[in-house]
């Protein structure tokens, strides 16, 4: 009984501590910006495909974090489905065949919030301590 | 004029170059480079192994260990002048065939994007006809040292100057790119040269989650003046020179390729797969060529094992002109030329290979990787090694061992 009431325990544990992991990380544009909502395709365009346009946005210019931030490592992992070695893979393929190059990617999320309120056609991804009024937070469906 | 185009291209990108820009402004300028440090050891010592088929010299013969096989050195420009029009140059330094490393021009084109789904290129670019065919220079994009002689060697002239077009498509949950390109290009050898003219291709990618497709069809004219010549020696010979010429001449037919290449890669490890079919009436025949890699990764490691096959599915013997037909000399003419014929009709790839590797990611754009390869000539095949010593005997086994840094920056 102890020994199932203790496994009860850490499935509640568990699954409170993947809840606030995935609060961990919001993607977001300025407070200015028309987009409210995206389709996870959709991110995977931007931040892939070098695409700067969706169906029905004039332009988007979505921006990253350094490859050492852990912001970023998330990001990929939770919306982007990529590792690091396939996406080192990924963009030589494209830099070199002059297909594209990887979104500009800035040092933390502070300078993302700096340079997302500064530009309403920016995208970014942000750790939640940093959201304040002049950001609003982008529903990835 | 093409050729001049190209030029004209790398000069005002050059000149346009003295003004960088800061993020996000245009004309914005970005810089990238490639490259691999490798070396390579053949056991096959009367003989050199090559990667690329008109170099001088290689691994084996000339060298117990050789740095210059797969070492290179590539450095890339664009210019982005509108958020429709942009200038990408790319140029690659590596052992060429006269000894040398002085750079080629491997990109040079103007690109205007119509649409953010079709785009436009007009200069020098790089033949799509294979999966990895694009990038094949940059090491540290493919999981191996070199691609797999067995489908990467077949096109002669990967390089053309002309136009190509790009069109991105979505349906449902698949990217769709389709490629149509038009142009000509030549290459340089020891003893002469090869143009290319009206070749034309057309592939297309689709990638779907993980998993990306590939096919690619794609006809080369090639030209050479060597081979121009031999033929019109053979004519000399009547009738049966002029049959044998006009069966097995090079210039004025196309050489056609078919491929189809699929990839899947959910992350801890992937799986590729390669399969082509070369097909002329010409002295190159028709062949058909096949190739697997898997690999699984651990952390930064990332082991893999490859399986390639090339086939010549055309005649590899010819009897050519009888001797006994004509008087002396020509009689000793006629053998001369079926020796020479048969030599060439019989160096096609054909060979079965296994291939081991340890990739090690050790660093943000750096990898090291060794590889072994056992590759098993067939039927007297000489395994396109070159710079063939008297003792040389086609048809045997090769073991290669490579060592290779490959960056990207």
């Amino acid at each position: 009984m102890a020994k199932r009431l203790s496994r009860w325990y850490c499935c509640v544990l568990l699954s409170l501590l993947s809840c606030t992991v995935y609060a961990d990380l919001v993607v977001v544009v300025s407070a200015e910006a028309a987009l409210s909502r995206i389709q996870r395709q959709e991110l995977k365009d931007l931040y892939l495909e070098s695409r700067n346009s969706l169906p029905g946005q004039a332009r988007i210019t979505p921006i990253d974090q350094s490859e050492r931030s852990r912001e970023r490592s998330e990001f990929y992992r939770r919306y982007i489905e990529k590792t690091p070695a396939q996406l080192r893979t990924h963009w030589a393929r494209l830099i070199f065949t002059g297909r594209g190059q990887p979104p500009q990617a800035l040092a933390d999320s502070q300078a993302v919030v700096e340079r997302l309120i500064r530009d309403p056609y920016a995208l970014g991804y942000i750790d939640p301590d940093f959201l304040d009024e002049r950001l609003k937070v982008v529903t990835v469906e | 004029m093409l050729r001049h185009f190209v030029r004209s291209c790398a000069i005002s990108l050059a000149i346009c170059s003295g003004a960088a820009l800061a993020d996000n402004s245009l004309p914005s300028l970005t810089l990238n480079g490639f490259g691999t440090l490798g070396v390579v050891h053949s056991d096959v010592s009367d003989a050199d192994f090559v990667s690329d088929p008109f170099a001088s010299s290689g691994a084996g013969y000339s060298s117990n260990w050789s740095a210059e096989v797969d070492s290179r050195l590539g450095l890339q420009a664009t210019i982005a002048a509108t958020s429709e029009l942009s200038t990408t140059v790319q140029v690659v330094s590596e052992k060429r065939f006269d000894g040398s490393y002085s750079p080629d021009i491997e990109w040079a084109y103007l690109q205007y994007d119509a649409t953010p789904q079709l785009s436009f290129r007009v200069g020098r670019m790089v033949q799509g006809n294979f999966l990895n065919s694009e990038y094949r220079k940059v090491s540290f994009a493919t999981p191996w040292v070199r691609p797999p002689a067995e489908i990467y060697r077949l096109v002669p002239v990967a390089n053309f100057d002309g136009v190509d077009l790009r069109y991105r498509y979505y349906v449902g949950e698949l990217i769709n790119d389709l490629r149509l390109s038009y142009g000509g290009g030549s290459l340089e050898y020891e003893t002469g040269d090869i143009e290319s003219s009206d070749s034309w291709g057309v592939s297309q990618q689709t990638r779907w989650g993980n998993t990306t497709l590939f096919a690619g069809y794609g006809e080369v004219n090639v030209s050479a003046e060597e081979l121009t010549q031999f033929f019109d020696v053979y004519r000399l010979f009547g009738p049966p020179g002029e049959a044998l010429a006009d069966r097995y001449e090079v210039d004025g037919k196309p050489l056609r390729f078919l491929s189809v290449g699929v990839n899947y890669d959910p992350g801890q490890w992937f799986v590729e797969g390669e399969w082509v079919r070369l097909s002329s009436s010409t002295l190159l025949g028709s062949s058909e060529s096949a190739h697997m890699t898997a690999g699984y990764r651990l952390g930064k490691w990332t082991p893999y094992a490859a399986l390639g096959r090339a086939r010549v599915t055309s005649n590899t013997f010819e009897p050519g002109l009888n001797p006994a037909f004509y008087p002396s000399p020509f009689a000793e003419g006629a053998v001369l030329l079926n020796s020479t014929l048969n030599a060439l009709i019989s160096s096609g790839l054909q060979q079965d290979s296994r291939t081991i590797g340890l990739r090690w990611d050790f660093r943000p754009g750096m990898a090291l990787t060794a590889q072994y390869d056992h590759v098993d000539f067939r039927s007297g095949s000489p395994g396109g090694l070159i710079n063939q010593q008297p003792g040389f005997q086609p048809g045997g086994t090769m073991n290669l061992f490579s060592l290779a840094l490959d960056f990207v920056f």
